[in-house]
């Protein structure tokens, strides 16, 4: 399955990255400024993705006591931060051009999404600080669910207040105002980099379930069984 | 098709595209090299028990 998300999700990314670079019509207003939203949306979305899966996880470990929903959650944290970081760093290159500013302090959007890499890095430092592993996997889980409130904060700050970001373009009642050429490339950016970070989440999280349950005897019998 | 160099803003949008591929190798290598890692050290550890056990 990991190689088919991989495979899959890499040939939608270059499909949606050279359409979206070379042959989508430049934007009205933006010229192709607009392009960057080929890497900046889908960057964003895995983002508010990540987040929410880990805060589903976190949800699923504190109740059902999962050991695996944790695995999960440590291996999307990482993946979630460099997306977010680089929501932000591609949302600062297109801002630079078209609102005249890398940066707004009291922009709703912006802010909220820099508070989300902050939640990322935090609960990583929070689990590397705790030796106890049942302990930092609790404490961490606690600390994603109360960070959660963030992703509608984040999702409808351009709603709920005035902010330099536009509004949604896709998820909006009456469907995407964007026209179709300019529309694919964008789906197959989104659902590429979607089944690339499921490919890479997977990958991680077989790693973490390995180190976890290195001491029991079913990991022993399949590395001395060669079935890895 | 529009030309390499004609774009508008060309800096801006080549250096988004090219900090997101940079992202996506990153991650990539960080994933398969944590995995490659962790299979190591434990296939190791059970080797050393089973041949620990042996003797």
């Amino acid at each position: 399955m990991i190689p088919w998300l991989f495979i899959s999700g890499l040939l939608l990314m270059v499909y949606g990255i050279i359409n979206g670079l070379f042959y989508a019509p430049s934007d009205y207003q933006q010229g192709d400024a607009f392009r960057i939203i080929y890497v900046h949306v889908p960057a964003a979305y895995i983002s508010m993705m990540a987040y929410s899966l880990m805060a589903f996880a976190a949800f699923i470990a504190l109740i059902w006591r999962i050991k695996i929903a944790h695995a999960v959650i440590v291996s999307a944290a990482p993946l979630g931060a460099w997306f977010t970081f680089l929501a932000l760093l591609t949302g600062s290159l297109w801002g630079r051009p078209m609102w005249g500013t890398w940066w707004e302090w009291g922009d709703p959007r912006l802010t909220s999404e820099l508070l989300m890499l902050f939640l990322y890095l935090g609960y990583m430092a929070l689990r590397a600080s705790i030796p106890n592993i049942t302990k930092a996997d609790k404490l961490s889980a606690i600390l994603i669910l109360i960070g959660a409130i963030n992703i509608p904060i984040i999702h409808y700050s351009v709603e709920w207040w005035t902010s330099l970001h536009q509004g949604s373009t896709l998820l909006k009642s009456g469907g995407p105002s964007i026209a179709a050429p300019m529309l694919y490339p964008l789906l197959a950016s989104i659902i590429g980099l979607s089944l690339f970070f499921g490919s890479l989440l997977l990958i991680r999280t077989k790693a973490e379930v390995l180190k976890r349950e290195k001491h029991s005897r079913w990991i022993k019998d399949m590395i001395l069984g060669d079935e890895v | 098709m529009i030309e390499f160099f004609a774009m508008d803003y060309a800096y801006y949008v080549y250096i988004s595209f090219l900090s997101f591929i940079t992202v996506v190798i990153i991650c990539t290598n960080n994933a398969f090299k944590h995995h490659k890692i962790t299979l190591d050290r434990i296939k190791n550890t059970i080797h050393q028990m089973s041949d620990d056990n042996e003797t």
